[in-house]
């Protein structure tokens, strides 16, 4: 009996001691689905889009369902330090922010050119913090870019990370990068990243931002005005250093390896119509970067290996026909190679590795790696790539003729 | 006075010896002990002990009506067959009592013994004696003259009939269950194992209910060890009744101060006679129909009998259904809790936001709420076993609507908290064991606790101790976890995985020990037998 009571007496001490630890309700949190980090005038603006839970699920008890509200809300504060800044953030908001859940962090340009090594601290340092959160870009400022609603989806900052993701995994043009492989890319010795650029895209005249920012633009069916992936922000360390567009951006990730699935339109033969183009669908490629010496610089090998089905063709040749096909891969394997050294003359105009080939020659020749180190970029701008392409078409779908040419005969 | 002096005489030899003693000595009484033999002398003397209970009865019988001598019957009402009394009372007067011619040359007491038509007959020698045929519900015959008095068993009297047990429900198997007669119930068990090495220990406990208690073992399968271990438990019970099987397992148990169950008790003679197979104990209380295993493991009480019955793939598969019942009858609330107040990180970012909006407009802390809840629900079931029958659906009707619905409507509780509770409720009746299943409802309490107050690493700190503690109890010398820990091999083949019953060679490790083989093998393996069977369909 004294045991059992001694048993008692241990488990209210665990309970009174353990003082319910850092118990916190569900109802006291405001659970952040994006976050907006700008710079002006030595303060650091960092923008918190939280979910406001009783907008947001429909079987909520009591409160019946609230649709004439956005199931978000933004606010923003101002602060020297960012974490400094989830501080300050019960000066104006009733919940404690909590940042575990957060799927994207929208950095401005401001803050981009600024650098955002601050913010990696940020992220490593503290717990709470995931480091998969999704990174992107915008031309302007975070804020504008979290403010809006994104129909059909509920919550903006979501529906940023889950296009981020469809675009890697479906078109791959522009890679997904998240905080972890930022500031292991940015501590390489490349020292180059790149992030996708969204922004607004769309008619901007009018009140049509405004409207974006309202609850009532989920009622319509078309929004003159979307959040878009548009461009490719490269950084150098922490800092932006430049834009890169769509066809350049596709270069870099053939050669990154980054393409896990795209869809590809090429023309049918050299010297046929340009009107006569085919549309290759790409299922796997690999991407091999070999250096190799010569005289005094490097040349990076790129190999691409690629095979995917051809899904549209109006070309007048005849598909059965396996020279032909070889024809048409040599076409694809022109146009991945026109990209490749699109993607590379941009990337020497800016100067930055974006792409670790400095990690990939420090692992291959370390020695050489302690000279060249110093003066990397301009070993950068002296590289030449020699690309070779292979690719496979697989299967020409359903069809063997195109209907063009099965009306002709 | 010479009652009075047979009285202080008992009382004294009372008090000298112990209980189990002169139940010795009931057992093997001296015949001829100095009674009297006059009629009046002995009917006095019952009379006197029995006092004036209107259910017992004496009739006297003069030698005016035919009988050769005076005789009386005792017996009391409602525990004898009155229609085989009318038949021995017949027997008695007529026929047979005419036949006895009273000359000096035959000892009545043996002529009646001879020749009383009945099957079972006892001889009582001394007053106490008496008093206990009469009790038991035997009929005691008295006559003239003759020292000895003559117990005839006629039981008869109110009797549940042999009906389907209502607490462990199986869909195939044997329908029978235990009644409270424990006659009925030991010829359930024979005729289930027809053995002559299937034995009845019999035992008497209780000074004021003597209830009758059978350990039923079989003979070269169970360990005499324990057997010898049970039935020395069992002298050692003092008290002065037992009126349920539950009386025997308290006084018997191991582990007395664990919630954990160390018996298993059922009112089905097929688990009963399974268990006696693999070299279990089996305790039989007269009154109850819930008989006593032993020794038993913690997975015996996670098994059902009809895991034994149905293919065996299937009765894996249920088996591993209980088992997660188990821990989420065991953990759910506790988790639930210590997941939307300590670590919400840790759920899916979906999730979470659900269960955010739903808790947007409670009021009262998830601990709390979940506590409630619980409580709720408890006074729910417990009102539904205790109220009558009629009010049934009433109360389910109050209990579903007005509390879940309702709680739900008016935004008290969050429908996630309902869901979490009922299915916590559903899944401990999974558990085909009751005082199981009711030591996890106790620890879900205590475990609630610990995560409201430390979150996860407070369910931890619940769940260790807990491993740490079943991991010590011991269940008549065998580990209560026993295929784990200690790891047996052997006894994995009938554990989460039921094996089919012909890989099933062996009686269970430490537990059938005496006689470990099941089935010969020699012979070919029955999945090769299938085999050939195959190849000619016609065969």
């Amino acid at each position: 009996m004294r045991r059992l009571g001694l048993g008692i007496v241990m488990l209210m001490l665990m309970i009174i001691l353990g003082g319910c630890w850092n118990r916190i309700e569900l109802n006291e949190l405001g659970i952040v689905v994006a976050k907006g980090l700008d710079y002006t005038d030595g303060e650091w603006i960092v923008s918190y889009q939280v979910i406001v839970p009783s907008n947001m699920a429909s079987g909520n008890g009591g409160i019946s369902g609230g649709t004439s509200q956005p199931a978000v809300h933004v606010f923003s504060v101002n602060s020297k330090a960012i974490h400094q800044a989830l501080n300050l953030s019960n000066l104006e908001h009733p919940r404690r922010v909590y940042v575990s859940h957060n799927k994207v962090i929208v950095i401005g340009k401001n803050a981009a050119e600024q650098g955002v090594g601050e913010l990696m601290d940020y992220y490593f340092r503290n717990t709470e913090s995931r480091e998969t959160v999704l990174m992107a870009l915008t031309e302007g400022r975070a804020i504008d870019v979290l403010n809006k609603l994104s129909p059909p989806e509920k919550l903006p900052g979501a529906s940023i990370s889950d296009m981020l993701n469809k675009e890697s995994k479906q078109v791959s043009v522009f890679p997904v990068i998240n905080v972890f492989n930022f500031a292991l890319n940015m501590n390489s010795d490349a020292k180059g990243n790149r992030l996708p650029v969204i922004e607004l895209t769309g008619d901007k005249s009018g009140n049509h931002e405004e409207e974006l920012k309202s609850q009532d633009v989920l009622k319509q069916t078309q929004q003159p005005l979307k959040i878009k992936i548009t461009k490719l922000g490269i950084f150098q360390g922490g800092s932006l250093v430049g834009l890169l567009d769509y066809k350049e951006s596709f270069g870099l990730s053939w050669i990154s390896g980054d393409i896990n699935k795209t869809e590809i339109s090429f023309p049918c033969s050299k010297e046929g119509r340009t009107q006569e183009r085919a549309g290759f669908r790409v299922n796997s490629s690999k991407t091999k970067v070999t250096p190799r010496r010569s005289g005094s610089h490097y040349v990076m090998q790129v190999k691409v290996k690629l095979k995917g089905n051809l899904t549209e063709s109006t070309c007048q040749q005849d598909l059965t026909n396996p020279k032909v096909i070889k024809e048409l891969e040599a076409q694809i394997e022109q146009q991945i190679v026109d990209y490749i050294n699109t993607g590379w003359s941009a990337m020497k105009r800016l100067k930055t590795d974006a792409i670790g080939f400095a990690d990939k020659i420090h692992r291959k020749f370390p020695s050489d790696w302690k000279n060249i180190k110093e003066n990397w970029q301009d070993e950068l701008a002296q590289m030449d790539l020699d690309v070779q392409v292979q690719a496979t078409i697989r299967r020409t779908g359903l069809l063997q003729k195109s209907f063009e040419q099965s009306g002709k005969n | 006075m010479i009652f009075e002096l047979l009285k202080l005489l008992w009382l004294h030899n009372r008090r000298k010896e112990t209980q189990s003693e002169s139940k010795k000595q009931v057992n093997s009484s001296s015949p001829r002990n100095n009674i009297s033999p006059l009629l009046s002398d002995k009917l006095a003397m019952i009379r006197q002990r029995m006092g004036n209970s209107s259910d017992f009865i004496i009739r006297e019988i003069s030698d005016s009506s035919g009988a050769p001598y005076p005789f009386a019957i005792c017996y009391i009402d409602g525990l004898i067959d009155q229609t085989l009394l009318a038949d021995l009372m017949e027997s008695l007067t007529s026929v047979f009592g005419k036949s006895f011619h009273g000359d000096g040359n035959v000892d009545p007491s043996v002529w009646f013994k001879d020749k009383l038509p009945v099957g079972n007959l006892n001889v009582v020698f001394s007053e106490e004696e008496m008093l206990r045929t009469i009790l038991e519900g035997q009929v005691l015959v008295i006559i003239n003259g003759v020292h000895e008095a003559f117990a005839v068993s006629i039981l008869g009297g109110p009797r549940r009939a042999v009906e389907e047990p209502t607490s462990q429900t199986v869909v195939r198997g044997p329908k029978e269950g235990f009644t409270e007669d424990i006659s009925t119930n030991i010829s359930l068990l024979r005729r289930k194992i027809r053995s002559a090495d299937l034995r009845f220990e019999s035992r008497v406990v209780g000074q004021y209910t003597q209830t009758k208690i059978s350990v039923a073992y079989i003979k070269g399968i169970a360990k005499p060890e324990i057997v010898d271990e049970i039935l020395s438990r069992i002298d050692k019970i003092q008290t002065d009744s037992i009126l349920e099987s539950g009386y025997i397992e308290e006084f018997i148990q191991d582990g007395v101060r664990s919630t954990f169950p160390t018996i298993y008790n059922t009112e089905r003679p097929d688990t009963v006679a399974g268990g006696l197979l693999e070299g279990l104990v089996a305790i039989l209380v007269d009154g109850t129909p819930f008989t006593l295993i032993a020794p038993v493991t913690f997975f015996r009480f996670i098994v059902s009998s009809e895991d034994y019955y149905q293919r065996y793939d299937l009765a894996t598969f249920l088996r591993i259904i209980r088992f997660v019942s188990f821990f989420v009858a065991l953990l759910l609330p506790s988790i639930y809790i210590a997941t939307t107040t300590f670590h919400q990180e840790m759920l899916p970012t979906t999730l979470l936001i659900a269960l955010a909006a739903q808790r947007e407009s409670t009021p009262l802390p998830a601990l709390l709420e979940a506590l409630v809840m619980e409580i709720t629900f408890e006074v729910i079931r417990e009102a539904g076993v205790r109220m009558p029958r009629a009010i049934g659906p009433a109360i389910s009707i109050v209990g579903a609507l007005v509390l879940g619905q309702a709680a739900v409507q008016a935004g008290i509780v969050s429908a996630a908290m309902v869901i979490v509770v009922s299915f916590t409720a559903i899944s401990n009746f999974v558990l085909p064991s009751i005082n199981m299943a009711a030591a996890v409802r106790l620890l879900r309490f205590i475990l609630m606790f610990l995560a409201g107050t430390l979150g996860l690493f407070g369910i931890l700190a619940g769940l260790i101790p807990l491993l740490a503690h079943m991991a010590s109890l011991q269940s008549f010398g065998v580990p209560y976890l026993m295929p784990l820990a200690p790891f047996n091999k052997t006894n994995m083949k009938d554990f989460i995985l039921r094996v089919p019953w012909w890989k099933m060679k062996t009686r269970p490790v430490m537990i059938g020990d005496e006689n470990q083989v099941r089935q010969s093998s020699d012979r070919k393996s029955y999945a090769q037998q299938a085999a050939e069977h195959n190849k000619d369909p016609l065969r």
